[in-house]
């Protein structure tokens, strides 16, 4: 028993050092000068801070705001549009029988199966027939292709753990079906539609592929984060790369708790 | 006489109606078009030869071969890690709490963000480098992002990094299902360790792999964003050719062709993959 904490334990931190030490790298890169850096021998510690390369970012006008704005727009509908579909789909599935509920199941992992590229392909040529093209509009209608199938994977879960008894009570007492939803089963639902938000949020933040087919003149923080690496400025890079990802650790961070396992389950247990 | 099931859950099924009027528009339609950009000449007619155009260049077969590898080989690495860890977490039980909080973090972090750190680390003048000198591992720099096989290791590495967490989330639930009975059980009887694992573990845990593997498997042939921002165009994969076929080249017939090969792998493997463990799990029973 002993030995195999030790052994657990073990492999635990070794894990811990991998899954760390880029981000530490990355966090370092952003605020170190760059004759710390480029030295022959760069030292494994932060020995001086700067920072230089956060404030020529904040300093950068539109070509900084723009794609937060972007992003942070585009990331906000995303998540609103998605629990607007997702909630009543995901609802009526966890409430279908359970044949009806696994096919519908099915039909959104059938999604997921379809290669991004070439569902990108055949959207941007329409877009852009559709003045669509490189607009916030287009992003948000082609984010929803990855993020759909995803929110109503984990709210069929918490639909479907939902105790029907409590909805049959409510109607009982004279509750209509959309007000027995509005006033019991969401209000109850609250932690699993806060994952389910938080994953669409996170899934439109993150989002490159259909960005990189949708967008030119006006990208999103992901797409300029490519372009510094592309160009090979290291710092503008590290520093985009620790502004896109601070909030969404923050919120994933304090949202944790609430991601468990069986929400992934798709309420195939249920 | 019984309702009519559209009746009887007429409520559901218009609650379903809005979502699948998008599935429709916006995966089904789009798929049939690629399909139709890849197969039609400009005249309407059925045609092979955007796949033929396809199959003749190198660098497409080339990153075919490089998706093979990097599929297979980043998603065994992640399914052997992911229940290692989960092994490891839930010998750790409670006091593993915090752990597992640190560990999920990378399923937060941006992808292209995971590809830029991995950037800093595989440079030729990074920090993998300078680890292994330092160990004395190596005499002279690898130059690992050049396009060869040195690239696929650091493509599945960051791969790795990304992904294992939600392997080892996976399979940590399918853990948690398991009866801590049988165990005792298996105690009692005199079962060492690695018949436990054997016997009771793997068994047991197979739906919760297959699970991951699917899901996993899928995302591990669609590799884009890390493979473009971390290898730019050295390392082509079939997403980040397609990707080019159009943006570089304007070139959509064979985009869509080369994303319509990528869609058949996917299908072939999922197909495969259900055969083989359907069959196994046939043998189990």
């Amino acid at each position: 028993m002993k030995l195999r904490t030790g052994i657990a334990i073990s492999a635990c931190v070794i894990f811990l050092l991998f899954l760390l030490f880029p981000l530490y790298i990355m966090l370092k890169m952003s605020v170190s000068p760059p004759q710390e850096v480029f030295r022959e021998r760069p030292s494994y510690g932060i020995t001086q801070l700067t920072w230089q390369h956060f404030s020529r970012v904040f300093d950068s006008g539109e070509v900084f705001y723009g794609p937060l704005r972007r992003s942070a727009g585009t990331a906000f509908w995303v998540t609103a549009l998605a629990l607007l579909i997702a909630i009543p789909a995901a609802y009526g599935a966890a409430r279908l029988p359970v044949r009806a509920r696994l096919a519908l199941l099915f039909i959104m992992f059938a999604g997921r199966m379809v290669p991004e590229v070439s569902l990108a392909l055949p959207i941007a040529v329409r877009f852009m027939r559709m003045g669509l093209f490189d607009s916030m509009g287009g992003l948000v209608l082609a984010h929803l292709i990855r993020v759909l199938p995803v929110s109503c994977f984990i709210l069929v879960s918490v639909f479907s753990a939902f105790p029907r008894e409590l909805e049959e009570q409510a109607s009982i007492d004279g509750c209509s079906r959309v007000g027995t939803i509005a006033r019991i089963v969401l209000p109850l639902s609250l932690p699993g539609i806060a994952v389910a938000g938080l994953f669409a949020f996170l899934l439109s933040w993150d989002e490159f592929i259909y960005a990189s087919y949708l967008t030119l003149a006006h990208p999103t923080m992901p797409l300029q984060v490519y372009y510094y690496v592309s160009r090979g400025s290291l710092f503008y890079a590290a520093t985009y790369a620790v502004i896109i990802t601070i909030p969404v650790l923050v919120v994933t961070f304090l949202l944790q708790r609430h991601i468990r396992p069986e929400l992934m389950a798709g309420g195939l247990k249920g | 006489m019984k309702a009519r099931p559209w009746q009887r859950y007429r409520f559901e099924i218009l609650c379903l109606l809005p979502f699948l009027l998008y599935l429709i528009f916006f995966t089904i339609v789009p798929l049939v078009q690629v399909f139709r950009m890849s197969f039609w000449d400009g005249d309407g007619g059925f045609t092979l030869a955007n796949m033929s155009r396809l199959w003749a260049q190198p660098d497409f077969v080339q990153a075919v071969r490089n998706t093979l590898i990097i599929a297979i080989g980043s998603l065994s690495l992640e399914v052997l890690f992911g229940l290692l860890l989960a092994l490891a977490l839930s010998a750790l039980g409670q006091r593993g709490g915090w752990l597992r909080t640190v560990f999920i973090l990378p399923l937060a972090v941006p992808t292209v963000v995971a590809a830029v750190m991995m950037t800093y680390l595989f440079a030729t003048s990074g920090w993998i480098n300078r680890i292994l000198l330092d160990l004395g591992l190596i005499r002279q720099n690898i130059v690992w992002l050049s396009g060869d096989h040195y690239s696929l290791f650091a493509v599945m590495v960051a791969d790795c990094w990304k992904v294992t967490p939600l392997v080892m989330l996976i399979l940590l639930a399918g853990l948690q299902g398991i009866d801590q009975q049988l165990y005792q059980a298996a105690e009692v009887d005199g079962a060492n360790v690695w018949q436990r694992f054997s016997r009771i573990t793997l068994p047991l845990l197979l739906p919760a792999i297959t699970a991951a593997v699917i899901i996993r498997g899928i995302d591990a042939f669609r590799i884009f964003d890390l493979a473009l921002v971390l290898t730019g165009e050295n390392l082509k994969v079939i997403g980040t050719y397609a990707f080019l076929a159009y943006s570089e080249y304007q070139d959509i017939a064979l985009s869509a062709a080369s994303s319509v090969v990528l869609f058949g792998m996917i299908f072939i493997a999922i197909l495969l993959h259900m055969r083989l463990v359907g069959r196994k799990g046939f043998e189990a029973a």
